[in-house]
């Protein structure tokens, strides 16, 4: 969860739980405060009356009766709640009272003196202090909820900020980081190691290319040098058929190599964003474009073309990457395809489907595309294909999918 | 015909060298920029064949000086970038042709050929090989003087195997020749020997000889048969 919300339920759960608790503790302790200070003046009361009646002072009121015991009583305490009834207003009620039943044995005479108070002003006054208490309480959280909210989400905005900076930062683009400022310590240290992190990896990264380049180039004139002196032995009189052969299988080999070589290179440039100007191509004239130079092929298996297309077949690409892709999709159509087979090509400017029959694929529809992947390991091929198709489409964000049913090959771009 | 060849890979220039020996053209060599550039600036060529990963200068740089100071020699570049800036740059300043690295000879031969007609001959001149006349301006071959109904390919492989004649070319050669890059996505050059039936059967019809020979394991070569 986010870092603001786990804060957030932290605290509103403790804040209820410390609520809670001080609400009932303040009631409770002003209740037994308050409580304490009423049998306190009960008391106080019973000593006044006790007094009075001592030293034969007039009561108010109050009669006096003498108590008449039974037995010697000694002199007790009595602390009870009780109900006592009462007419207010001509309304009968019964109120809660604290009483104090005392019997005091005084000089001549044993009274029994009560003293009573109202216990339903406490009960009110407990309860308007405790809810006063509460409301500032509860107006105390929420206060310090807001702010601590606000304060947290100024403090991590710019680590946000540079979150979302840092989503973007792609090693390919080679393009440095500039993350937001902030005058909080530990946001300063992140910002500076990513800064140094990414502009490693972008060093790195180059060194990488520039280096897998060189050797790529390096290895062309070797390569280069192989090929030309082989065809030159076969051009040769004095050799035997056999040494002619052999010759010829280094030759293929080179070649072979080579065209490896330029295949990887390829791939890397893509990466690189060095086909990077688009143009509008018309998709219609580039298949028709591959379809001639593929015309040949097509004819020496016997294969039945079929292409549909929609009036505007339009699309904004690099034209080399484009005819790239056409090629790769149309040669592997030929390519796994029966004799007498067919191909079906579909083009609007939404997607292009391209159809073929052919025996059931040993990769599925996912392994097709990677590289090195290829169906028979007898082919020439380098199975480097499809993985250049996918990642020319990859590269414009394009979505291509293969399937297999009832014995043709489909596969689909979405531009 | 003089040919310079700048190549700083001694084995290739070497090779290359030889190959267009055989061609009847005068092979100078040069293996470093400013023994090619006392060259250009001594002599006069027809062809160039420039390299342009020099390493001790630019090759493009060559390729200026050779525009600026004689501007009747063609230049073909070489280079092992197959880098369309390259490819651009060189054709923008003048070069007639660019070849990537490694490259089949009989291809390079063709180059060079297909050249030296544009630049000294302006496409004008015809291609004779015994009875067989190529008119590349109008893309026609007759055979016998007979007219030779020929496809695209066809004219184009016929042009390839009479210009290359006499050499042992390869299927993957030829077929990269007329095809491009993309054939190396097919397995098989099988249907090269369709078309090379095909075309010995319109020669065969024309009464002319039958030069295509094909050499088992290897390929084939046009040429009078020993």
């Amino acid at each position: 969860m986010k870092l603001l919300d786990k804060t957030k339920q932290t605290y509103i759960i403790y804040s209820i739980i410390i609520f809670i608790v001080s609400s009932i503790t303040i009631y409770f302790t002003l209740k037994k405060i308050i409580s304490k200070k009423q049998d306190e003046r009960l008391e106080f009361y019973k000593e006044l009356i006790a007094r009075k009646i001592k030293y034969e002072n007039p009561l108010p009121i109050f009669e006096v009766d003498d108590y008449k015991s039974d037995s010697l009583v000694k002199d007790t305490l009595y602390f009870k709640d009780t109900l006592f009834y009462m007419v207010v207003n001509g309304v009968e009620k019964h109120e809660k009272y604290r009483q104090l039943t005392s019997i005091e044995n005084l000089p001549g005479k044993t009274v029994k003196i009560i003293t009573r108070d109202s216990l339903v002003k406490n009960q009110d006054f407990i309860l308007i202090i405790t809810i006063s208490v509460a409301i500032v309480i509860l107006l105390l959280m929420i206060t310090v909820y807001f702010v601590n909210t606000i304060t947290m989400r100024n403090a991590w905005d710019p680590f946000n900020k540079n979150l979302e900076i840092l989503k973007s930062f792609s090693v390919e683009n080679n393009q440095p980081i500039y993350l937001k400022d902030t005058n909080i310590d530990e946001f300063k240290e992140l910002n500076t190691s990513l800064e140094k992190l990414t502009k490693k990896i972008n060093s790195d990264y180059s060194n990488l290319k520039e280096f897998t380049e060189n050797a790529s180039h390096e290895m062309q004139t070797p390569l280069a040098i192989m090929q030309s002196k082989a065809e030159m032995l076969m051009q040769s009189e004095d050799l035997s058929r056999k040494n002619l052969q052999q010759i010829k299988a280094i030759y293929l080999a080179a070649q072979r190599l080579s065209k490896l070589n330029k295949t990887l290179l390829l791939l890397a440039k893509i990466d690189n964003q060095q086909y990077k100007n688009k143009e509008t191509i018309d998709i219609n004239e580039a298949v028709e474009r591959q379809l001639e130079i593929f015309e040949d092929f097509i004819d020496n298996k016997k294969l039945e073309l079929n292409k549909k297309s929609t009036l505007n077949t339009k699309i904004e690409a690099n034209p080399m990457l484009f005819d790239m892709i056409i090629s790769n999709l149309i040669s592997n159509a030929i390519k796994h395809n029966i004799v007498h087979g067919n191909i079906d090509i579909l083009t609007t400017d939404l997607f292009i489907s391209i159809s073929n029959s052919g025996d059931q694929p040993k990769l599925n529809s996912t392994t097709l595309f990677e590289r090195f992947k290829k169906e028979s390991n007898a082919s020439n091929s380098f199975g480097l294909g499809l993985a250049i198709v996918k990642k020319i489409c990859d590269n414009y964000h394009w979505k291509i999918n293969h399937s297999f049913i009832e014995n043709q090959h489909n596969i689909t771009i979405y531009f | 015909m003089k040919i310079l060849i700048v190549e700083d890979e001694k084995e290739l220039l070497k090779t290359t060298c030889k190959y267009l020996k055989k061609e009847e053209f005068i092979c100078e060599k040069a293996e470093t920029y400013f023994d090619a550039e006392d060259k250009i600036i001594s002599y006069d060529y027809d062809i160039v064949i420039l390299d342009i990963n020099l390493p001790d200068g630019n090759g493009l740089d060559l390729l200026k000086l050779i525009k600026k100071n004689k501007a009747e020699t063609g230049v073909l570049i070489v280079s092992a970038k197959d880098s369309l800036d390259d490819k651009l740059k060189g054709l923008d300043l003048g070069a007639d042709d660019y070849i990537t690295k490694p490259f089949h000879l009989a291809e390079l031969n063709s180059r060079v050929n297909s050249l030296i007609r544009r630049r000294k001959f302006k496409g004008n001149e015809n291609i004779v090989f015994n009875e067989i006349e190529i008119d590349p301006k109008a893309k026609t071959i007759h055979a016998n003087n007979v007219p030779l109904d020929l496809t695209k390919k066809e004219y184009y492989l016929l042009l390839y195997l009479v210009t290359n004649k006499n050499r042992v070319l390869t299927k993957e050669g030829i077929a990269e020749h007329l095809w491009g890059d993309n054939i190396d996505m097919v397995d098989n050059f099988d249907f090269i020997y369709t078309h090379m039936r095909n075309l010995r059967k319109k020669l065969k019809e024309t009464g002319a000889k039958d030069y295509l020979n094909t050499i088992y394991g290897l390929g084939y070569k046009f040429g009078e048969t020993e």
